[in-house]
C-alpha cells in the first residue's frame, strides 16, 4: 500500500502545480518499475502553462502513452486536493491566530505554544460552561479536523482488498483471522493425540475454569503440559471507539460485540497462548492506578492509638474524617451517633466501607460533615472513610476497595434547570390550545 | 474479583408485615460466621424477684394481667399489634426498671412521694420500662394512677367543651370517661375495700350529688356514666385519693408516660377567641398536677420524659431539665432521675435472638456475627431502631 502514501506525499508536493491546473484536465499514471514508483502527468494545456519549470521537474510526459485513470480515483484525487487546500488554509489561519495571540499576551510568537494558547483563551475569553467542549478553545486543524482515509484502490479503480467490498475490510479481516487462527489451534488440538471428544470437554473445561486454570488443570494431569491457554490477565480489549479510530471504519454495536465474542472463544481455547501475540495486539494493559505512594502512613497519637484523617466530597457537602484504630465501632458525626442520619440508606452508605473492610467493630469513627443534604453529607463521609481505611488495610484489599468504587470520588453534581422545562428533564405539561 | 462480596439486595421498600428482609449484609450468605441464637428467658414472672442478675432475660407477662392494666392505653398500639403476632407479652429485663423496682420496694411511705423520672434518647425503651414497673406495681397492690399518653388529650383529643363547673376551664368528655375506665378496670381489686369512700359531698348538678361517705366507685360510676362531668369527677376522685393515701389507707402510684407533655405547649383546641387553650385551663390536665407535688405522702411517682412528647420547637435535648421546662421542674424537683439509656452489648444479643425467635427477623444472615454487627451499627444499638430494622413497624 506504499503507492497510497506515494501518492498522497506526490499530491501535497504538487500542491502548487495543483492550485495551477485546477479545472484542467491532468492525468495521473502510475507506471511501477521494480519497487520504484514514478508518475506521468499528461494535458493538453500543460504547454500553456505558465510555470513549465516547475513541470519539469516532475518528468512531464516522459512516457507519453495516454494514462487511463479510474472516475473512482479521480474523485479520490479531487477529494484529496480540497482536503489539503482546506487544511492548509486553516493552517496558516492557525499560525496567524497564534500570533496574534501571542502579541496580545505580550509573548514571543516563536516559543508561544499550545499550553501558551490555552491559558491565553481562558484569560481573554472566561467561560462558565459547565462542558469543556462548549467553551473556547483553539487547537491545530491537524487535531480538528478529522483524518482523511487513504485511498483503498488503484488509479483503475480496483481494491486493493479483497474484503473492499464488505464496507469495513480491515474489521471483517480480523474476523476472518480470529476464524484461522481458530481453525489452527483445533488442528493442533486433535493432532496431538487427544480425542475429538476429550478435547471438546478440556475446551468447556477450560472455559469453565479460565481464571483458575492452573489449580484446576492440576488434576487433568495428562493433559497438564499440553495446555496453555493464553495469559489476558491486566489487558482489556480495545473499546469500540479506540477501535474505529484505528481502523478508520465505523462499527456498529452488533459488530463489536460479534468481535469480542469471537475474541474470547478464541481466548478459551485451551492452546490460545500459540496465538498470544494476535491476541494481545487488540488488546490494551488496564492501568491500575493505585500505588503504595498513594496511601499515607498511619499517624500515632499520643497513647499510641493509630489514627488517619481524610476529607471526602460528594455533592456539595464536605466531611472530615478521622478513624482511629483499637477501637470498638463507634461513630460519631457532629458530636452525634448514628442517628445523626435519619435514613437507613445513609447508614449503610457510611457502613458499607466498614463492613467491606471487615473492621465495623475494630475502628472508631469521628467525622464532621457539613453542606449539602443528607446523602450528599453521608456519601462524603462515606468516601472519607474509604481514604483513611486504606491506610488500615493490606495493599491488596486497598486495590479492591479500589475495584469496588470506594477510592473513587462521586463527580455527580446536581444538573441545572433548563429553560422552559419544569426541572432539568422534566417538562411543563403539554397542551393541545 | 473472585468472590462476589456485593451487598445483597436490600428491599426496604417492599416491606411485607411478617419478615424482615431489610438486613444487608456484605458477605455472602456461604461465609456467615455462626453466632448464639439461645433467647435467654426467665420463668420469673413476678417483677419484685428480678435481680441485677436477669439483666437481659425476657420475662412474659400473664394474658390476664395484661388485659386488666393495657386494655386501654400503656402499650403503643404497633407495640401491641406485635404481641398479638408473637402469642405473649414478653420484656425484656432492663436495668432502669430493676432499679426502680428495687427503690419503690424501699420506699418510705411515711415521708412525701419518692419521684422517679426515666429520661433517655427516644426509641431507648423508656415506655416499656414503665410497663415493666406498673406490672410490679400491680402485682404489690398498689393503686395506680397511670396515664399512658398525655399528648392525647392534647392533641388528639375526642371533644372539649367548656367546663360546666369552673369557670374559664374546659373539659373532656369522652377522653375522660375512657380514662376512668381504665383507672377502674387497673384498680378493681383495691377499690373494693370499703374504707375508699368519698370524704365530702359533691354537687355535680342540682339533682346529681354524691354524698359524703358513699364509695368512690361511686364518683367513677358517675363521670362513666355523665362524660359531660367525668373530666371533674377525675379531678376529684385524684384529690380523693390522694387524701386516701395521706390518710394511710391505700398505697398510691402515678405512673405517667411523657410528664413533660403536661407543662409544654398548648392544646389544639381553639377557644371562642380562636386562641388555642393553653394546658392549664384543661381540666384534665390539671387534675394530675397536684400529685406531682410533694405535699403528701404514701405514695410514690413514676414518669418519664421524652423529646416527642414535647412540642416541635423544644426537642434540642432529651434532659429532664430541659424537657419538663420550669414549672415541671420545680414542682417535681427533688426527683431521681433514671437514665435509660441503648442496649449493652448483651441486651442487644438478646433482642436480636428474640426476634429471631419469634420469626420476626428471618434474613438467614440475621442469625449471624456479621448480621447482628451490621444491625447494631445500623441502629446505633438502640432497641426502637432496632425494631425499626426488622421491621417492625
Amino acid at each position: 500500500m506504499h503507492f497510497t502514501k506515494g501518492l498522497r506525499g506526490l499530491c501535497m508536493g504538487l500542491q502548487d502545480l495543483r492550485l495551477f491546473y485546477a479545472g484542467q484536465n491532468i492525468t495521473f499514471k502510475k507506471v511501477a518499475q521494480a519497487g520504484k514508483t514514478n508518475y506521468s502527468i499528461s494535458s493538453r494545456s500543460v504547454s500553456q502553462a505558465r510555470s513549465e519549470t516547475e513541470l519539469t521537474t516532475f518528468e512531464m510526459n516522459k512516457h507519453s502513452q495516454k494514462a487511463k485513470i479510474s472516475k473512482a480515483m479521480k474523485a479520490y484525487l479531487q477529494r484529496s486536493v480540497e482536503h489539503d487546500k482546506f487544511m492548509e488554509t486553516k493552517i496558516t489561519e492557525y499560525e496567524i491566530g497564534k500570533r496574534h495571540l501571542a502579541n496580545m499576551m505580550g509573548e514571543d510568537p516563536q516559543t508561544f505554544t499550545q499550553d501558551d494558547i490555552n491559558e491565553a483563551l481562558k484569560y481573554l475569553m472566561p467561560s462558565g460552561l459547565f462542558e469543556p467542549k462548549a467553551r473556547p478553545s483553539m487547537n491545530h486543524p491537524l487535531e480538528d479536523y478529522q483524518k482523511m482515509k487513504e485511498a483503498e484502490f488503484d488509479e483503475l479503480g480496483r481494491p486493493y482488498h479483497t474484503l473492499f467490498y464488505t464496507g469495513l475490510p480491515k474489521f471483517f479481516s480480523i474476523l476472518q483471522q480470529i476464524s484461522f487462527k481458530a481453525q489452527e489451534l483445533d488442528s493442533l488440538l486433535y493432532s496431538t493425540g487427544n480425542k475429538p471428544a476429550e478435547s471438546k470437554l478440556l475446551s468447556e473445561l477450560v472455559m469453565q475454569f479460565r481464571f483458575a486454570a492452573t489449580s484446576y488443570l492440576d488434576e487433568l494431569a495428562i493433559l497438564k503440559d499440553t495446555v496453555v491457554v493464553c495469559n489476558i490477565h491486566g489487558s482489556k480489549l480495545f473499546t469500540k471507539e479506540k477501535l474505529e479510530e484505528k481502523l478508520l471504519e465505523k462499527i456498529s454495536d452488533k459488530l463489536y460485540e460479534h468481535l469480542c465474542l469471537s475474541f474470547e472463544r478464541l481466548i478459551d481455547h485451551p492452546y490460545s497462548a500459540t496465538v498470544g501475540d494476535f491476541i494481545m495486539q487488540y488488546r490494551e494493559p488496564v492501568t491500575i492506578s493505585l500505588y503504595a505512594e498513594d496511601i499515607p502512613e498511619l499517624m500515632y497519637n499520643e497513647k499510641g492509638v493509630p489514627y488517619m484523617t481524610a476529607t471526602g466530597l460528594r455533592k456539595k457537602s464536605k466531611a472530615e474524617v478521622t478513624v482511629y484504630g483499637q477501637g470498638s465501632g463507634k461513630f460519631t458525626v457532629n458530636g452525634k451517633d448514628i442517628l445523626y442520619f435519619d435514613s437507613i440508606q445513609d447508614r449503610e452508605q457510611i457502613m458499607f466501607p466498614l463492613q467491606y473492610t471487615g473492621l465495623l467493630r475494630s475502628v472508631d469513627v469521628e467525622a464532621t460533615a457539613e453542606g449539602g443534604g443528607h446523602s450528599g453529607q453521608a456519601g462524603a463521609i462515606r468516601y472519607a472513610i474509604s481514604s483513611a481505611l486504606k491506610s488500615f488495610v493490606s495493599p491488596s484489599m486497598a486495590e479492591k476497595m479500589r475495584i469496588a468504587g470506594l477510592l473513587t470520588r462521586d463527580a455527580r453534581k446536581r444538573e441545572r434547570k433548563k429553560p422552559g422545562q419544569r426541572r432539568a428533564r422534566a417538562k411543563y405539561t403539554w397542551k393541545k390550545r | 474479583m473472585n468472590s462476589a462480596k456485593f451487598i445483597l439486595s436490600r428491599s426496604t421498600y417492599f416491606r411485607s408485615c411478617l419478615c424482615s428482609k431489610n438486613l444487608s449484609s456484605v458477605v455472602t450468605l456461604d461465609c456467615l460466621t455462626e453466632s448464639n441464637t439461645k433467647v435467654p428467658r426467665t420463668s420469673l414472672n413476678v417483677p419484685r424477684e428480678h435481680t441485677k442478675n436477669h439483666i437481659g432475660m425476657w420475662y412474659n407477662i400473664e394474658p390476664n394481667m395484661i388485659k386488666r392494666l393495657f386494655t386501654y392505653e400503656g402499650i403503643a398500639p404497633h407495640l401491641k399489634e406485635l404481641t398479638e403476632i408473637f402469642r405473649e407479652t414478653s420484656i425484656m429485663i432492663r436495668e432502669p426498671a430493676v432499679s426502680v423496682i428495687d427503690y419503690i420496694q424501699r420506699s418510705d411511705l411515711s415521708v412525701p412521694p419518692n419521684k422517679f423520672i426515666l429520661y433517655g434518647k427516644h426509641g431507648t425503651g423508656k415506655s416499656l420500662s414503665l410497663l415493666h414497673i406498673i406490672h410490679h406495681l400491680a402485682e404489690e397492690n398498689w393503686a395506680i394512677v397511670h396515664c399512658g399518653y398525655p399528648v392525647k388529650w392534647c392533641t388528639l383529643f375526642k371533644e372539649i367543651l367548656p367546663s360546666a363547673t369552673r369557670e374559664g376551664y374546659y373539659d373532656h368528655t369522652t377522653d375522660a370517661s375512657i380514662w376512668l375506665q381504665h383507672f377502674q378496670l387497673q384498680n378493681n381489686i383495691i377499690l373494693q375495700n370499703p374504707e375508699l369512700v368519698t370524704m365530702e359531698d359533691y354537687h355535680w348538678t342540682q339533682r346529681e350529688i354524691t354524698p359524703k361517705g358513699s364509695p368512690l366507685t361511686s364518683i367513677i360510676d358517675f363521670g362513666i356514666g355523665r362524660s359531660r362531668y367525668a373530666s371533674e369527677c377525675v379531678f376529684q376522685l385524684l384529690k380523693e385519693l390522694k387524701q386516701h393515701a395521706q390518710e394511710g389507707r391505700l398505697k398510691l402510684a402515678v405512673v405517667i408516660d411523657g410528664i413533660n407533655s403536661l407543662y409544654v405547649g398548648a392544646s389544639h383546641y381553639r377557644d371562642t377567641n380562636r386562641n388555642f387553650v393553653p394546658l392549664n385551663k384543661l381540666t384534665l390536665i390539671e387534675a394530675f398536677k397536684p400529685l406531682l407535688r410533694s405535699d403528701w405522702k404514701g405514695g410514690v411517682i413514676v414518669g418519664s420524659v421524652d423529646i416527642i412528647m414535647s412540642t416541635k420547637d423544644r426537642r434540642e435535648s432529651h434532659l429532664p431539665r430541659y424537657l419538663l421546662t420550669r414549672e415541671g421542674w420545680e414542682t417535681l424537683d427533688p426527683f431521681v432521675p433514671i437514665l435509660v439509656d441503648k442496649y449493652s452489648e448483651k441486651e442487644f444479643e438478646s433482642a436480636v435472638n428474640y426476634y429471631l425467635d419469634r420469626r420476626w427477623l428471618q434474613h438467614p444472615a440475621g442469625a449471624s456475627k456479621e448480621g447482628k454487627e451490621e444491625l447494631e451499627f445500623l441502629g446505633g444499638g438502640y432497641p426502637g431502631e432496632l425494631l425499626k430494622l426488622v421491621n417492625g413497624r
